[in-house]
């Protein structure tokens, strides 16, 4: 599965970045542009599953293992997110689930 | 003897500075530490985390670092009450760590500065400064371009409250002012200690000018500052 994790910055935090962004953008016309703010997206390829979810063993229905599983990977893209992608001092986090076309 | 580490990341390049003032212009019992080293770090008094791009700032810069085998035991000795530095990448390792508070974001100017600055000296009472006098006015480098310092209200509060803010960017003649700040940082800091008052993160580099041979050697006194502790 595919899962997007977006990363910004704080509505409190000034993007430096994205005010030269817009000052360019200004510059060469697009003077409709009032703000900027850049983002980061973090696109993950997820296979398998987390250790968390612990052995195969017992008698899961397929569903109930998946439903298992797909629990257990969003909370683990969600610790991580917090951890390493996204500094929350500064930045938030939105993460997104692609569906697979199969 | 004040027994000091240097840390090395893939991308440190300020380490052989920092360990030439400890070991040669110091005197302290100086070793390396490699990014991946484990159970080395139990008999020292002081790690020092230097300057560079560590992981090529992949990310934000130090958010690598920090989840690195080495740091994991640099912040349990952080924890112990052991002593640590972090100078400009070093602070910013130690921000991600959240071993201090607040982070290290773009310099305003979104430029890369390198030069000489001013600093008052804003709190003697530390391990680190207490060679110095208070509010003296001292002439270090700076080479950075993530170092405006950033930090939430109500911390900043509790930072102002316990003295946490050691340097602060200033005029020749001592006035903290928004013409001598040169990325933006909060209140111009340019240096913090923890609350327990045994980890200090740092922008300026102390290391760059603590002997006669460089333009001034007004950062001599922070690393004696922290060899008093042990003598």
């Amino acid at each position: 599965m595919k899962v997007k994790v977006y990363v910004s910055l704080r509505e409190s935090v000034l993007d430096p970045q994205g005010q030269a962004i817009c000052e360019a953008l200004n510059r060469t016309g697009y003077d409709f542009v009032t703000d900027v703010r850049v983002s980061k997206v973090f696109e993950l390829e997820i296979n398998g599953e987390p250790k968390t979810l612990g052995t195969k063993s017992g008698i899961f229905k397929a569903e109930i293992y998946d439903a298992k599983k797909m629990k257990a990977i969003r909370e683990q893209v969600e610790k991580f997110a917090g951890e390493l992608l996204a500094n929350p001092i500064i930045e938030t986090f939105r993460i997104e689930e692609e569906e697979e076309d199969d | 003897m004040l027994k000091a580490a240097v840390v090395r990341f893939p991308g440190s390049n300020c380490d052989r500075d920092c360990f030439h003032v400890l070991q040669d212009v110091l005197g302290a019992d100086t070793r390396f530490l490699w990014h991946k080293d484990h159970n080395k770090i139990k008999d020292l008094d002081l790690v020092v985390l230097p300057g560079g791009f560590s992981y090529g700032d992949y990310l934000r810069c130090g958010a690598i670092a920090r989840f690195s085998p080495v740091m994991q035991e640099v912040i349990e000795f952080a924890e112990r009450g052991g002593m640590v530095v972090g100078i400009c990448n070093g602070f910013q390792i130690l921000t991600e760590a959240q071993l201090l508070p607040g982070m290290l974001v773009r310099n305003r100017s979104l430029k890369f500065i390198c030069k000489y600055i001013n600093l008052r000296v804003e709190n003697t009472k530390t391990q680190f400064t207490s060679k110095y006098n208070d509010g003296e006015v001292i002439n270090i480098p700076i080479a950075h371009g993530e170092g405006n310092y950033t930090v939430e209200d109500d911390v900043w509060a509790e930072m102002q409250a316990n003295s946490q803010v050691v340097f602060r960017y200033c005029s020749a003649d001592g006035s903290v002012d928004a013409a001598s700040n040169p990325n933006g940082s909060r209140d111009n800091v340019a240096g913090i200690v923890n609350k327990r008052g045994n980890v200090l993160g740092m922008m300026p580099h102390p290391e760059r000018a603590a002997e006669p041979l460089m333009k001034t050697a007004h950062g001599y006194r922070f690393f004696e500052s922290i060899k008093n502790v042990f003598a």
